[in-house]
């Protein structure tokens, strides 16, 4: 059961980023991806069947333990994973959230949950995912803890990261998400999933929808 | 058939490239390898750097554009740092490269979920509508001096950066600036 919904998570996922690498250079000749030209590249992704949450206690960046299914019930969720020394991915993903939650009313603000997991805890300590929320959205979490947890925890959720590898020469090589998952606060199970190539406008039309339970 | 189609698709491919490495220069229309050899033709456009959210690091993007022979963007400097380096993206992970091809004829395009620009430890962190200059170094072509636009965190080139406005209501309020000073850069990554 889980193990389907995961593939047709992946299927999808696969063909909106193939549809998207296609992109506007798509000429039309062989296009076997017409078959699945219902799943045109959406950025706010629906499944078909929802997923749990990930069972996971972290550190948050107060440096207090913070168990995700207790502290996340029956609030809207939206949870990333991701690093802090990522340039372009990462800040961009969690500010086009940012910019969206900002449009919300206050009281629905207060009530969503955004959860910043990183992929690479050894560097991003509490402190440096307060540092680096702070200049995003001081009211989002940043979770840390030990990676094979959080790679566990991403995996239960159908994300693939893998441990940060250093390189001879130095380099530090980490991998982010490339979906933000989305729980409704009703039944606490992630419904939707924003591709990577979802926009502010995306997320700023979808949130008053998803944050109530309904589909975007 | 088809392999006859292919075959005349590539001949066909090969002279353009020919005929586009000709251009102008007298040189003989037959010489096939006239592109690899005549000197690149560069121009850059498109580079933008989005509002970066501490002044850990940033990321640029930009297109290089040539008209010539193939070349390579083997380095980057700037004023707002000291440490430049250009990176790729491979999966969803990012690996440091020594340098990026400009190919013949083509264009290096740096855009965001792909290759980019990365500087680490700022010396300032740059707001939107302020300038970053950048120095391109070629491994052929004469170095290239870009004034590189900040646009807000949320900038698409594609849409024309459609959500500026919203992003100007960015939360800045919780930024810890005080602990600015005394970062912690002894984590950096790529380096």
């Amino acid at each position: 059961m889980r193990g389907k919904t995961l593939i047709a998570a992946a299927l999808t996922a696969a063909a909106a980023l193939t549809l998207t690498a296609c992109g506007p250079d798509d000429d039309g000749g062989d296009k076997p991806a017409a078959s699945v030209s219902g799943a045109t590249a959406k950025p706010i992704v629906t499944l078909d069947k929802p997923i749990e949450k990930p069972d996971l206690t972290l550190t948050d960046s107060d440096g207090k333990p913070y168990d995700l299914l207790a502290k996340t019930k029956g609030h809207p969720t939206l949870i990333y994973f991701g690093y802090t020394n990522c340039p372009d991915v990462c800040p961009l993903t969690m500010a086009n959230i940012a910019v969206a939650v900002k449009q919300l009313p206050k009281a629905e603000q207060d009530d969503l949950r955004v959860l910043f997991i990183t992929s690479d805890p050894e560097r991003d300590t509490p402190q440096a995912l307060k540092k680096w929320l702070g200049g995003i959205n001081k009211n989002f979490t940043g979770l840390t803890g030990k990676f094979a947890d959080i790679q566990r925890g991403a995996r239960d959720v159908n994300i693939g990261i893998d441990k940060p590898v250093v390189k001879k020469n130095g380099d530090v090589v980490s991998t982010h998400g490339a979906q933000v998952l989305m729980a409704s606060p009703k039944d606490d199970r992630i419904h939707w999933m924003g591709m990577q190539e979802a926009t502010a406008d995306n997320y700023t039309s979808a949130l008053p929808k998803l944050i109530k339970g309904q589909n975007p | 058939m088809n392999r006859r189609t292919l075959t005349a698709t590539a001949l066909a491919a090969v002279c353009a490239l020919g005929l586009a490495g000709c251009g102008g220069s007298g040189s003989s229309a037959s010489d096939k390898s006239d592109a690899a050899k005549s000197a690149p033709q560069l121009k850059v456009s498109g580079a933008y750097m989005p509002q970066p959210v501490t002044d850990k690091m940033a990321g640029a993007f930009l297109t290089v554009e040539n008209t010539g022979g193939a070349d390579k963007l083997t380095s980057v400097t700037s004023d707002l740092s000291d440490d430049v380096s250009l990176h790729t993206t491979k999966g969803n992970a990012m690996e440091h490269v020594s340098s990026l091809p400009v190919p013949a004829d083509g264009a290096l395009k740096l855009a965001s979920g792909g290759d980019h620009i990365m500087f680490m430890g700022l010396k300032r962190k740059p707001a939107e509508g302020q300038k970053v200059t950048l120095e391109l170094h070629f491994a052929k072509a004469d170095a290239i001096t870009v004034q590189v636009p900040v646009k807000s965190a949320t900038y698409r080139p594609a849409t024309g950066g459609g959500h500026d406005a919203g992003a100007k209501d960015m939360d800045h309020s919780g930024m810890d600036h005080s602990g600015m000073d005394h970062m912690d850069h002894s984590g950096h990554a790529h380096k």
